[in-house]
């Protein structure tokens, strides 16, 4: 054996002990829990029953003729559909009006910027006093404006606006701040040479160049918000509880409420696999064409 | 050029305008919360708009917070909960994320894959089953169901690993010609270079895990392990929608420590908090 | 086809002025260069007159017309940047059809791809299709049109960028420094092509670079540009060997022209480190002046019979000709003598050798203002 396969085979030797507790936590901590939770899905196992038995797929079968289930799919989507656009949009809006503003600019960004700063249950409480039917904010504001109060919260075609709108706020400064990188990211050359060429409105700017130049960068974001907008929980676990008519009911709040108050293991399993899967979906759709992304920058 | 200079002021104004009533409504969820917490229930409850409080009920609702709950023991929970996780994950994910990125060793390449899927699970899934490990070792309850799920973090494992590919290999080589052990190179050498990565990552992990609700409400039921958004639900629930003041005045308390960081470190909290770039 | 004059401008950056009173004349047809040293303002000139930067002093006018309340793509200047600016989108044909479309197709047609079908706006897109085949034909990209940006080399970039200015057809091409990001190599094929394209276009050049060679192989007339000023324009030859300027003379020239400094005396005659030299000068009040001469205008001779005696400090062979540096007693800088391989070949370090001057060929600078002073044989030449 010569000295530097010797010195090879100790080195790699460290590496193992350096990486160990890593592994061996990723293995306890995800690999096995995820696993067995898989293993769940195909039981009908309860908390508090003796026995577990196989139960298949019925669980899934369960799922898929469960109304509730699929109102709450299907409110996760909705929510989603709102959020991620409008948190997306108004954070591009943001971050090109903030663009060059001077000696606001640090003043905007850092007010777009709190919500994310901020701890969001506590928000959350906030908003729901500020639309709180009777003393909040916003209907003392339509009261005095002659107009009639919104119920929003209370009412099951406004609830998960409602809640979308919080999540609007919420995301919409973190959006803004990638946007703005983007856009510091584009060589002022091709904006002189799109004026050169005779775009002469803001809109012949951003078709031209800003537009194509963040295309990356927006296929990111909007990713990533909708990550965290699949993730919708707080609002539905404190604010509404899924109501009304189950109107807020979203994924997270349906595992929550099976697993941990109705300790229906297998069957909230099921629904946790069918999480991951979305989740998992959605972050393989970036790393498949999200590539072109770090190339750009 | 006049025409240019006019139009230009044009949309100058229009965009401050934009941006202004941007910013009124980011800020409007803060500005109630403080004036609220200000204000005496009876001016809360009277009806019809007015935005100052006129009596002061400032030190009553403050007063309750810290009086009905065990608010500066959330507090305390939540930077030992907090602190724990973040200097657990790095102390587990450094040393990793070093071999990762230096040394070749066995499995070296299976291990990084089991770092990318694990970056794609979030913690409510493996939280089912890691709840009954915890309920049957019966250490709910405790500060140890609430830090060690936590410990692991596939994504700072990543980041750093990307920042150490990126350390020049000659200077490793060149250190090992020095007669430098492994272990000094990565402490002396390597990990120097990678503190603001490890500063960004721990801004991150910080607002993340102070802000995590959906964890501690699974393993926590008794208000001594509460940490602050768990307490601020407490006091919520136990209000029951009638002390509004009180309410968020409990708002301002927990939201104030995140919040008066990044007043005070904005480069360092947006860089972290867009770290996951 | 149009002249550009460029009146009295000023512009600062912050209270920084940058050009002071710059005024230039741009013929018709006519390949201009403007050479100077980084920072001096020429990019900003260049970017003033294309309508990108709005100057604080001073006018603009293309083709006899007053152009400074017009927005930069209603000047009908075409311009080539130093990064090219491709849009990296978009492949080189849309790159190249981007300025005809953005100026002949209505706001409508441009925005929504479907429009393009449309008739009228097809036949449109023909023409384009024509007019882009033809540029890429002769620059010899055409094999290239469906890349993107990103897939070219340095070079082909920088002729699509060259073809994206040339397909509009503008009153005329501006360039900051088109070649700077090219290879040495390519930079003289692409130097060479150029200056076909403009004698084939015969469309008016405003070719900015801070690489005198560059301007003194390519332009019609060169204008130099220091610290904001335009100290001298004229035709190559003229700012070689009638420079106006004492900075301009040490400017332009490869190896740098030899300065000494002298003094003019009552009756006339250059002082040079104690040797006088007939010159038929006016002196300057103080009489303080710097004399400065090309390396191939001055020889080297026997020691014994020379006015001024030095030492060889370093030879440089050229190949095709020596440069022999000479240290003078009571100068700093060594002074550069060309010649040719046969004479020099047998020089040796330390040699004590005499500078011989052809004292018709001596520039003379005012000390101060660094304002050439002109022997009467040398004014004649010059009108
Ligand atoms: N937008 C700007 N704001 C402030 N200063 C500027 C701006 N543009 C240019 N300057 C300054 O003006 C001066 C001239 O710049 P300019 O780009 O015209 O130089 P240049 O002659 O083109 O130099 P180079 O050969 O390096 O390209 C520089 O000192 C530069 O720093
Ligand atoms: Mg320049």
């Amino acid at each position: 054996m010569t000295a530097l396969s010797a010195q090879k085979r100790a080195e790699a030797r460290i590496g193992l002990v350096l990486a160990s507790p890593a592994i061996l936590l990723l293995v306890l901590l995800v690999v096995l829990p995820v696993l067995a939770t898989a293993g769940f899905s195909l039981t009908d196992y309860r908390l508090g029953t003796q026995t577990i038995g196989f139960a298949g797929l019925d669980n899934y079968g369960t799922l898929w003729n469960d109304p509730r289930f699929w109102q709450s799919v299907g409110n996760t989507a909705l929510y989603t559909l709102i959020v991620v656009p409008g948190s997306v949009g108004l954070g591009l809006g943001a971050a090109l009006l903030i663009e060059g503003r001077g000696w606001l600019r640090p003043f905007y960004r850092v007010a777009y910027f709190l919500p994310v700063a901020s701890t969001f249950i506590a928000m959350a409480i906030v908003w729901e006093f500020l639309m709180n039917p009777s003393v909040g904010l916003f209907n003392q504001i339509l009261f005095a404006l002659g107009l009639p109060g919104i119920n929003f919260f209370g009412n099951a075609q406004t609830a998960l606006f409602s809640m979308a709108a919080i999540g609007i706020w919420e995301l919409t400064g973190f959006n803004m701040v990638l946007f703005m990188a983007g856009l510091a990211a584009i060589p002022r050359d091709l904006y002189d040479a799109c004026a050169v060429d005779g775009g002469e409105s803001g809109w012949d700017r951003f078709r031209m160049v800003t537009w194509p130049m963040l295309g990356p960068t927006t296929f990111f974001v909007a990713i990533i918000t909708m990550i965290r907008a699949v993730r919708v929980f707080e609002v539905a676990a404190v604010i509404t509880q899924g109501r009304p008519e189950g109107a807020t009911e979203v994924l997270l709040y349906s595992i929550y409420v099976q697993a941990f108050q109705y300790f229906n293991i297998g069957y909230a399993a099921a629904l946790i696999v069918v999480f991951l899967v979305v989740t998992a979906l959605i972050a393989l759709v970036q790393a498949r064409f999200g590539g072109g992304r770090e190339a750009s920058r | 050029m006049r025409g240019r200079r006019l139009s230009s002021i044009i949309a100058s104004v229009t965009a401050h305008a934009v941006l202004m009533a941007g910013a009124v409504i980011m800020l409007t969820p803060f500005l109630w919360m403080e004036l609220t917490s200000l204000k005496p229930p009876q001016e809360i409850f009277r009806l019809g708009l007015h935005i100052l409080p006129r009596e002061w009920g400032g030190a009553e609702n403050y007063g309750r917070v810290f009086s009905d709950t065990p608010m500066l023991r959330f507090l305390l929970n939540g930077i030992v909960v907090c602190g724990a996780i973040v200097i657990l994950q790095i102390l587990i994910a450094v040393p990793a994320a070093y071999a990762l990125a230096k040394i070749p060793f066995r499995g070296r390449g299976l291990f990084f894959a089991l770092i990318l899927v694990s970056l794609l699970v979030p913690i409510q899934v493996p939280s089912l089953f890691l709840y009954l490990g915890f309920a049957r070792a019966g250490l709910l309850d405790s500060y140890a169901s609430l830090v060690l799920p936590f410990i692991i973090s596939a994504f700072a494992i990543f980041l750093l690993r990307q920042h150490f590919l990126q350390f020049p290999q000659e200077v490793v080589e060149a250190a090992r010609l020095d007669k430098f052990g492994e272990f000094e190179i990565a402490w002396r050498i390597v990990l120097p270079s990678a503190r603001p990565a490890i500063g960004a990552f721990a801004v991150f992990s910080m607002v993340a895990h102070w802000n995590d609700l959906y964890w501690p409400l699974v393993v926590v039921t008794d208000p001594e392990m509460a940490t602050p958004p768990l307490g601020v639900v407490f006091f919520r629930n136990q209000e029951s929608g009638s002390d509004f003041g009180a309410l968020m005045a409990a708002a301002t308390v927990i939201s104030a420590p995140l919040i008066i960081a990044f007043l005070a470190a904005q480069k360092t909290f947006v860089r972290g908090l867009t770290s996951i770039r | 086809m149009a002249s550009i004059t460029v009146s009295d401008i000023s512009k600062a950056f912050s209270g920084q002025p940058i050009l002071r009173d710059v005024s230039l004349d741009i013929r018709d047809g006519e390949f201009l260069s403007l050479v100077g040293p980084s920072g001096c303002g020429k990019s900003t000139l260049l970017r003033i007159i294309a309508g990108l930067e709005e100057q604080d002093h001073g006018s603009v006018e293309i083709g006899g017309r007053s152009v400074d309340a017009e927005r930069p793509g209603r000047r009908d200047v075409a311009m080539v940047f130093q990064s090219y600016a491709l849009y990296p989108h978009l492949s080189v044909y849309d790159n190249m059809a981007a300025p005809l479309r953005q100026r002949s197709l209505t706001q409508f047609q441009r925005g929504f791809g479907l429009a393009r079908l449309l008739p009228k706006a097809r036949r449109k897109e023909a023409e384009f299709r024509r007019e882009i085949e033809a540029t890429a034909t002769m620059l010899g990209i055409s094999g290239l049109l469906q890349r993107k940006p990103a897939q070219l080399s340095g070079g082909q970039r920088q002729r699509v960028a060259l073809g994206r200015a040339i397909v509009r057809h503008p009153k005329a091409f501006l360039m900051d420094e088109p070649l700077s990001n090219l290879d040495a190599k390519l930079r003289d094929t692409v130097r060479a092509e150029i200056s076909a394209l403009h004698r084939r276009l015969g469309a008016t050049f405003l070719y900015v670079t801070h690489d005198q060679a560059e301007a003194m192989t390519m332009s019609d007339r060169i204008a130099i540009i220091m610290e904001g000023q335009v100290l001298q324009i004229g035709a190559p030859s003229d700012v070689y060997h009638d420079p106006a300027d004492l900075r301009v003379a040490r400017f332009i020239g490869s190896p740098r022209i030899n300065v000494l400094a002298g003094e003019i005396d009552g009756s006339g005659r250059a002082v040079l480190l104690g040797r006088a030299f007939d010159l038929d000068i006016a002196p300057p009040a103080h009489g303080k002046v710097q004399l400065a001469f090309r390396p191939h205008d001055a020889g080297l001779c026997n020691a014994d019979t020379a006015q001024l005696v030095g030492t060889i400090s370093h030879i440089e062979n050229l190949g095709s000709d020596i440069l022999i540096h000479l240290a003078l007693p009571g100068s700093e800088e060594p002074v550069i003598i060309r010649e040719s391989h046969e004479t020099a070949i047998h020089r040796r370090l330390g040699d004590s050798v005499g500078l011989k001057l052809d004292s018709k060929k001596l520039l003379v600078f005012d000390e101060t203002t660094g304002k050439r002073l002109r022997t009467p044989a040398q004014t004649e030449t010059a009108s």
